[in-house]
Parts: structure tokens; sequence; C-alpha cells
């Protein structure tokens, strides 16, 4: 690089010469007279403000004060007036808030995601059309005008045209997303889905079938008997308070046992690993039935008065013994026999389920068999024991529309216990083989990463070829983003507002709000929306704009205005930690309350469902007393549903009533002779937070998990480069080679082995989502990445 | 620039200290009765503003995407002349090269897709427009490695240097729009910070409001010093570098050049004003 040397004369023939050649309008303004330089930037500057909001590295909103240093987040610390973070349950919380709460790595290493010199910081236009993999888009900066106008006008033209329904919209499951579903809904497309059906709906249809709430949380703390299947809680954290409620359940005398193919973090911290085949957890819980019926261990009196197909599961079960369950969960009968007597003999107990067993082709089911133990054992809603929560939240704002009466691409309403976000695999397929009710043409994605996401890379690449204009909205170039006509800068968390009413027991709002203003100037996704909405000038069903004037502070006040806090969003605001709480707190046994039935409400005999005359449920009735009950169509909690039983799956099969175990669809065979798992783990969100050092530091690749018996027979050693094929993709990965995985199986960290995104997350580790088949589960729509077999060889 | 006059002497022995104010209060105070001072001071009047063109100039460069102007000045042979002027000839002529028969939309589409690569869109390419990337320290000061054994790099945006450079602008009495909003040490605002001082200084020269136009030149050594100048270095070699299109490489060395002589210039200057009203008694100096 020459670099000349200018004199005077120079400086001046150069201006001369470049004159109107360019000319940047001035990005300053000069400060107001009234604030003197000193006063403007002085007070801020050796303190600064701590302002109180939530995390969002990953969906679990933990509470959180941020220290703002001249303009500048200087430091993150947990927010001890917000439980999340602390407690779920109210007791434990009033008590124990002097100590502190906790935030997880990733809440820790959040100020570098807001700071992260990878993000994307303007629109971008694709200017190549050629996508692919690896394909370089050819970005081209343009204004955020240009932006919002020309994907207004492709929506326009869409709409226009009477094909409104074919944009598909995906989004994040815990932001912004009300107005987005509003959006969808005034522009008349019916595909609005999110992420939630890549995470955990399959364990929603199954509480929601068996206790009526499609989300209930264990209270730990008061627990004296804690069995997990298939869930990492101490590590991978959604809500920071996870782990300190179960290691103080531990330290107040619960015994801790963990099911699981892998010995993840949480069961090295457990009294007791108990490994498994993958996808077998259903039967291995039969079995435990088996075993508790047979020994009368059972709550008798629980069962009669709040349950209802009791006979026939018992009638079920009596073949489910232990034996049988070894044969198909590799866990000894002798072992099935101990744990079943221990939990049902330890009172409170909690069992619960995630994502381990819940994502295969068999979760629902299964998962089902799981939760009828804590029925038939009396734990339900009790202290210590796994409770339904009583959320706050926000309501969403009353808004008038007419919804279209095109169907969803997904076939939503097929999938008996589908749940309302959608279900991504049957987008990708239908994409891919033509066989929906119409081809989709758009798509927005708003926080989303479908190509690393989405079971079944390639198709998901390919789905998103087809179409034919795709709109992201991220703070990365992501992988999806690299398959997009037009990138928008996302915001983080730090930058935007979010109402909060979940993820503890009792009634709780709190507020995200942004601590400094979005750092690149760029509109939040929910302004983003607004403003689409202005420029198509979408009107509700009276015809009124919607968006013309909207503010989204006012529409999020009406949130909280309209849920159980009944406060503006100001209020809000000044409320310690910005949070409000019910002082009531956590209640238990909600089920009990009593009820006065309406007039002419009838009692149905068997199951003492009272209903209204319009077949409404309205209580459940016990001995001589109506109570509130269970949101379940009885009432009450259901060994064996019946509104499941009249249904078909997606795959036309009957669905039983009772909890059955049939097998996965895909077993391991001679060619692919291993189960393919993956989990998460504290320091990493779905495959988002990649691209953080500070997380990097902890752990940046995902080697493969290997039994070291299955690893000797195979020639392999730890740290060895392997490859890992499945019929569906092959790729090279590192081996390690431990115990603490069954035998039979292999896995891995999710998330890794990003070839966008950004300079830290590039190259790290393997995909695992290349493996697999893009298929949910037919129940739930439950997206299946752990159905999955692979063989393994050296490279 | 040499100072107008330095035939003229103070006698007076007033302390050091109060010497500077006394001598520039006495030039404003006799200046308009004074014609070579005044050509003097309508001469550098004349260069600040020169530069401050020129600030904006390459602030435009880095801030926005290309316009359809600077391709026409390509086109039509002005920023060649431009570069050749001051000694760029090889870029001068690697532009010349790429131009002819070219439409100029796609020209322009071309140059937008090559700003957009080098500053805007993280990739293999990138070159992070902004100081804490330069400036700021490495690594958080820990020592754990990532479990590949490497050390890595922690640098973020909005750094120290940012922070710094958003401290000058609000003494200087600037704020960055909310509408425009960029990070503070963004290369852009830099370059265009030293716009606004330049031009403060010659209409101060212009108005006959010597001290401020000293200060304001005192400023822009200062932002110089310790904001622009310690990373303007690497950033413009990284430019050349990764451009693969002349008028970025082209512009990297001007930059470079530039805001070198500039700061030489400056330091120069300031040497002589102190000198002047410090020192030697010359109370022409200014
Ligand atoms: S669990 Fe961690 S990342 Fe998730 S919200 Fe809490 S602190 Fe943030």
């Amino acid at each position: 690089m020459s670099i000349p040397k200018l004199s005077r004369r120079q400086f001046l023939a150069l201006s001369a010469a470049t004159a109107g050649v360019a000319a940047l309008g001035s990005r300053f303004v000069p400060l107001p007279q009234t604030i003197t330089p000193a006063g403007a930037a002085e007070p801020s500057l050796s303190e600064g403000q701590w302002i109180p909001t939530c995390c969002h590295m990953c969906g679990g909103t933990s509470g959180i004060l941020c220290n703002v240093v001249n303009g500048r987040v200087a430091k993150i610390k947990p927010n001890t007036d917000n439980p999340i973070g602390l407690a779920n349950v109210s007791s434990d919380y009033w008590q124990h808030k002097s100590e502190g709460a906790a935030m997880c790595p990733k809440g820790n290493a959040g100020i570098f995601t807001l700071y992260d010199p990878d993000r994307v910081k303007k629109p971008l236009k694709r200017t190549n059309p050629e996508k692919g993999k690896g394909v370089d888009p050819k970005w081209k900066e343009i204004s955020w005008d240009e932006a919002l106008d020309e994907i207004a006008a492709k929506l326009k033209a869409l709409r226009d045209n009477g094909e409104a329904h074919t944009l598909l919209w995906f989004t994040e499951d815990s932001s912004f997303t009300d107005i987005q579903a509003d959006f969808c809904d005034l522009y008349g497309t019916p595909n609005y889905s999110m992420h939630s059906n890549l995470c955990d709906v399959s364990r929603k249809a199954i509480f929601k079938s068996v206790m009526g709430h499609d989300r209930p949380l264990g209270d730990t703390v008061n627990s004296k008997y804690i069995l997990f299947f298939g869930w990492n809680p101490l590590s991978a954290t959604k809500w920071s308070h996870l782990p300190r409620t179960i290691t103080r359940g531990i330290e107040n005398g619960a015994r801790f046992i963990v099911v699981d193919p892998y010995c993840s973090f949480t069961a090295s911290k457990a009294h007791e690993w108990i490994p498994i085949k993958p996808s077998t957890d259903g039967a291995m819980a039969l079995a435990m039935a088996n075993v508790i019926i047979e020994s009368k261990l059972y709550d008798q009196k629980f069962v009669d008065d709040w349950a209802v197909g009791f006979d026939q599961f018992s009638a079920y079960v009596k073949d489910k013994t232990p034996e049988w369950a070894e044969k198909i969960t590799g866990v000894p009968a002798d072992t099935i026999r101990r744990i079943a007597r221990e939990f049902a003999t330890t009172k409170p107990a909690i069992v619960d389920a995630w994502s381990g067993p819940g994502q295969h082709s068999n979760a629902v089911q299964g998962g089902r068999a799981i939760a009828v133990l804590a029925a038939l054992t009396g734990n339900v809603d009790k202290p210590g024991t796994i409770m339904i929560p009583n959320k706050g939240g926000g309501a969403h704002p009353p808004i008038r529309v007419k919804k279209t009466d095109k169907p969803r691409l997904d076939g939503l309403s097929k999938f008996p216990m589908g749940h309302s976000s959608g279900v991504y695999t049957e987008i990708i397929s239908r994409i891919l083989d033509g066989k929906g009710p119409y081809q989709p043409k758009m798509a927005v994605v708003m926080f989303q990463n479908l190509v690393l996401s989405i079971p079944g890379t390639n198709n998901v690449i390919e789905a998103l070829k087809k179409l034919d204009y795709v709109v992201v909205d991220d703070i990365y170039l992501s992988e999806t983003a690299e398959m997009a006509d037009i990138v928008l800068p996302g915001s983080t968390y730090l930058e935007r507002y979010e109402v909060i009413g979940q993820w503890v027991t009792w009634p709780v709002v709190s507020l995200r709000q942004p601590v400094v203003p979005p750092i690149f100037g760029q509109l939040p996704e929910y302004d983003v929306v607004i403003q689409l909405g202005k420029r198509l000038g979408l009107k509700d069903a009276d015809g009124a704009p919607f968006f013309e004037s909207l503010k989204y502070e006012d529409y999020i006040s009406k949130m909280i205005q309209g849920g159980s806090a009944k406060i503006t969003l100001e209020e809000l605001k000044a409320l310690p930690g910005a949070v409000w709480m019910d002082p009531k707190g956590t209640q238990y046994e909600k089920h009990l309350a009593e009820v006065k039935p309406p007039e002419g409400a009838t009692v149905d005999p068997k199951t003492g469902s009272v209903k209204d005359k319009d077949g409404k449920l309205v209580g459940v009735k016990v001995g001589d007393k109506v109570h509130k009950g269970f949101a379940t169509p009885t009432g009450k909690l259901e060994f064996f549903s019946e509104s499941l039983a009249s249904k078909k799956d997606i795959n036309g099969n009957p669905i039983d009533g009772l909890p059955a175990y049939t097998p996965r669809d895909w077993y391991p065979d001679d060619k692919f002779p291993l189960f393919l798992i993956n989990w998460k783990e504290s320091h990493h969100t779905h495959s988002r937070t990649f691209n953080n050092p500070y997380l990097m530091e902890i752990q940046n690749w995902n080697r493969l998990a290997i039994n070291d018996v299955t690893a000797g027979k195979l020639g392999i050693q730890d740290g060895d480069e392997i490859w890992v094929e499945s019929p569906y993709g092959k790729a090279k990965a590192i081996a390690r080679v431990t115990q603490g995985i069954h035998p039979e199986v292999v896995g891995w960290q999710h998330g890794f082995g990003h070839w966008g995104f950004g300079k830290v997350a590039k190259g790290k580790g393997t995909a695992d989502g290349q493996f697999n088949v893009t298929k949910s589960d037919p129940i739930s729509g439950m997206a299946l990445h752990k159905e999955v077999c692979v063989k393994v060889y050296k490279a | 620039m040499k100072p107008a006059s330095t035939k003229r002497t103070d006698s007076s022995d007033k302390a050091n200290l109060l010497r500077k104010a006394l001598v520039t209060h006495v030039v404003r105070n006799v200046a308009c009765d004074n014609h070579e001072i005044e050509a003097a001071r309508g001469e550098k009047a004349i260069v600040a503003l020169a530069r401050a063109n020129i600030y904006n100039l390459l602030a435009s460069a880095y801030a926005e995407p290309p316009s359809l102007q600077v391709v026409r000045a390509i086109a039509d042979g002005t920023l060649l002349r431009a570069f050749r002027d001051v000694g760029l000839d090889h870029v001068a002529a690697e532009l010349d090269a790429f131009v002819p028969g070219r439409d100029a939309k796609d020209l322009l589409e071309e140059m937008e897709i090559e700003y957009t690569r080098l500053f805007v869109a993280p990739g293999p390419d990138y070159v992070p427009p902004y100081q804490s990337m330069y400036s700021d320290e490495l690594s958080d000061g820990s020592t754990a490695l990532a479990n590949d054994g490497k050390r890595l790099d922690k640098r973020q945006l909005w750094g120290d240097s940012a922070v710094a450079a958003e401290r000058m602008y609000l003494e200087a009495g600037l704020a960055v729009t909310g509408e425009l909003r960029e990070v503070p040490d963004h290369i852009g605002l830099e370059l265009q910070f030293l716009q606004h001082l330049c031009g403060r200084e010659a209409e101060a020269l212009n108005t006959g409001r010597i001290l401020a136009a000293e200060e304001s030149v005192r400023l822009q050594l200062a932002f110089l010093e310790t904001q622009l100048a310690p990373w303007i270095d690497r950033f413009c070699q990284a430019v050349g570098n990764a451009a693969r299109h002349p008028f970025y490489r082209g512009i990297a060395n001007l930059t470079l050049g530039f805001v070198l002589s500039d700061v030489e210039e400056l330091r120069r200057q300031a040497s002589v004003i102190v000198d002047g009203a410090m020192g030697s008694g010359d109370v022409c100096s200014v």
C-alpha cells in the first residue's frame, strides 16, 4: 500500500477536484443549549444507572439488572425483585430472596451479544439470484425505507392477487408474538408458526391430556423424591433458578434419579443415573405403574376421587412387567422395581419428562405413561410435586378480525394434539412435495435459524430455495439469512420490550425493556411489523386502520392492563425491579376450589364431571361437593383419554386412549446400528449463541460421545476423527470416548456446525440436523430431532 | 502553512501563562486593520474548508453505500485526476482500466456490493469500521482458552474507544443523531466529526473569532491523536488488502495519506502556536 504524503496545496486541489462527488449529510446534531457538554456526559460517568429488565439469551427470561454507563451496557447482574432466576414457588422466593439470584453463563455473556461485531447492522438485499449453501448472496446495503417499501410491495402484490394465504410466517416463540399473529390475521394468512414445535410441544400435549395444563412445573425445593426422564435442567437451564431449585431440594433431603441414555451434567449430580435406550422411557414408566399397582402402592383415594380410566389402565399394565420393560429399555427389571417402590413410597415426589423422550415418533404416548405416574401416586399440584402454574402474564389486546378460511399449509388441524405453533417439518415437506393445498410463495422469518433447527438440513435449504421471496430478520447472517432475499437487522433483548408472565407457579408479570436504544438505529422486530402493517394499510374487521398510529408501548401497556396485574406499562416500570406479583403467592391444589354449578347443570355418574346445560364442563363432583377440577375434558386426571381415543393421528392410525407403548418408527439396524441423540448445555441456546466468545470459551466443539466398549469394538479412540453417517447425511466429527453414554447410543450437543453466522461460530463442530429425516411426531407435531440412527467409523 | 509574518515582536514581559490569551485578544482586535493577517486568516479558512470537504468525502465513502455521483466521478475522470494529483497514480491507473465501457448502473451495483462486503455484512472480507475493533484490548485479560486451546478475540463493538469518541463529540457540543444512529467510533462518524471541527475553524476564522478557531484546531489535533490516528493505519491497510475494487483501495490509500499528513501539519501548527504564544513572543504567528 502506498501512502501519499499530502501538502496543504494538495488539500486544496483535492477538495476542489472532488467537490460535489459525495456529500454525507450530517450524522451529528448540536446538543441543546441547555445541556452543557460537561453536563451531558458527567452524570452517567461513574456508576451509571441500573435498569431492571429480563434476560433473553434463552427463552427463560430470568430477571436481570443492567448497568448502563455512558450509554453503554457495562454489567449485568441478577434482579432479585424478579423470582425468575431465584425460585418457582413463592414461599421459597420470599424466604430466600435476600440470598441473591442467579444467571447462567449465557446470561452473563449477554453484553457480548449486544456488541457482537458480527451483528447485522443495516438492511441487506440479495443481488445474486442463485441460492444455496455457501453461495455468496452478494449483499447490498439498502436503507430501511427501501427495505420496508420493497417487502411491503411484495406483500401487497401477493394480497392483491388473492394469495395472502401463501405467505408463511415463522417466529421465535417468546418474543413479540402477539403483534405478529395480529399481522398475519389482518393480512390474511393462516400460516403463522412459532418455534415451539421444534422444542417441547409433545410435552405440552402429554400434560395437557393427562392433567389439563400444557406446562406444569416441578416444586423441586419441597420434594423428597425427584425422578426425571430425559431432562438436563442443571445444565440446560431455561430460567436460571432451575439448578438452584433442584439442588435445594436435594439439600432438603430429596433423592434424585435421572433416567437418560446420556450421563448428562444433571445425571452426574443425581443419586442415580439410569441409562436407558432412547424413546423407551414410556415402557419403563408402564412397568413402574405395573409394580405400583400390583404392590398396591398407589394412592387409592386420590385415584378414585381425581382420576378417570384407572381400571382400564391397570388392566393394560398388568402384563407390562419390569421383565417386559427390561427387554425394551435395557434397564434391569430389578432397578425398575426398586425405583417404582421408592417413587411410590416417598412423598412428596415429582416425576417429569422433557425433550429426551419428547422428540421421537412415540413421544406423546410414552410421555403420557410417565405423566400418569404422578396421578397414580397422588403427586399432583401439592407442595413438592408437579404443579399447575397460575399464569399471570398479559392478555392479547382485543382485536376484531375476520380470519381467512384458507387452510394452513402444515395441516395442523389434522394433528390430534397439534400446537398453535404449527408444524415446521410439515411446512418444509409440503413445499418440497407440492402435496399441500397450495404452494407457498413468500416467507417472513423472525429470529429463527430454520436451516440449523429443523431436522433434515438439506430439505430446509431446498425448501427455502423454492420460495419466491424470503425475508429474514436476525441479529446474525445465519445460515437461514444466507437464503434470504432481504435481511433486516434484528434487535437483541437489551434493545427491546417484552411482557413476561410465565415460568413460575404464581402470577408474576415482569418487563423486558430497552436498556439502550437499538445500537445501529435499527427497528425492533415489532416495529418492523407495525411499519409493514402501516404500509399495507391493514384494517380490522370494522375497517379501522390497525397499525396506522400504533405504538408498541401502547400495545403492551394494554397487554399488561388486560392481564392479572391490571396496571399500565408506566406503572409496571415504576415497580421495584419492574415486576408485579400476586401477593397471594403460589396456590396448591387449585382443583379443590369449590364451585357453585349453575342452574340446570348435570353430573356424569361415571366420571363426576359437572356440565352446564350447554354441555360445558363447570366442575367435578367428588363426594357431595363440586370442585373446580382440572382443565381436562372430564375435569379429572386422565389415565384414559376419551378425547384422544376418538381421534386418528396424522398417519390415519387410531390413537389408544391409554398411554400404550409402541416402539418408535426408526430403530437401529445392521446398516445404521446406533441411536443418535442430542442435548443442550448451560452455555448455549439453540443454534444462536455460537458467535459469543465467552460461551465458546466454555465449549466450542460438539465431540460425539460414544461408549468406550462400543468405541473399542469400532477401533475408535478418544479424540479420533470419525465419520458419522445416516441415510440422509454424512459428516466428519471428533470422538469423545466415555462411559457416560449407553453403549447403543452416540450423542452430542446441539447447535454447532455453523458455516455462516459469524467468525467465532463458523466451522466449529458438526451440525446435527443434517442426519435427520424431516418429520414430526404424528400426534403433537413435535419435530423428531432424536429419531435418527447412524453408523460411526474412523475417518 | 507558514505563519504569515514573523517580523513583529511583542516586547511586553507578561507572565507566560497570560500571554496566549492576551496575544489572541490583541490579534482579534487589531486584525481587521491588518491586511496581511486578514489574508493569512482567509487562507487558513480556505484550507480549513478544504479539509472539511475532504473529511466529508472520506466519511461518506465509509458511512454509506456509494452514490451515482461517485460512479459518475469515476467515469468522467474526476476521481482519477484527484487520485493522480495526490500521487496515487497506480490507483488512478487501476480505476482507469476498470471503467471503460461499463454501464453506470452496473458499476454502481458492483460498488454497492463491494461496499457492503467490506464494511457492512460480516463475512470473510469484512473490515469492521469501528475503532474499538482495533484500539481495544484483544481479550478481557482472562487466560482461559477455548477447548481447542486457542485464545478468542473478545473485542466488541462500543468498547472504550467508542465511549471516548462519544465523550469528545459531547464536549464539542455534538451528539450522534438518533435517526441514523451508529456506534460512536464508526470510521464515518470519526471522520465526519473532524469535518465539523474543520468547518467550525473556517467559520471562526471568517468571522474573526480567533480563539474559537484555535480551540477547534486544538480539538482536531486532540481527536486525531487520541482517536483516529492510532487505528487509521491498520484499518486502511485492512481495507487495502480486502478491497477488490480499485475505488476502495484508492480511498483507503487516500484516507491514510490524508489523515497522517493532516496530523503532521496540525502538530507543526500547534508547535508554532505554542512557541509563538508562550516562547518567542511572536504575536502574529497565529
Ligand atoms: S437461563 Fe440463562 S440465558 Fe436463560 S434467561 Fe436465564 S440467565 Fe438468561
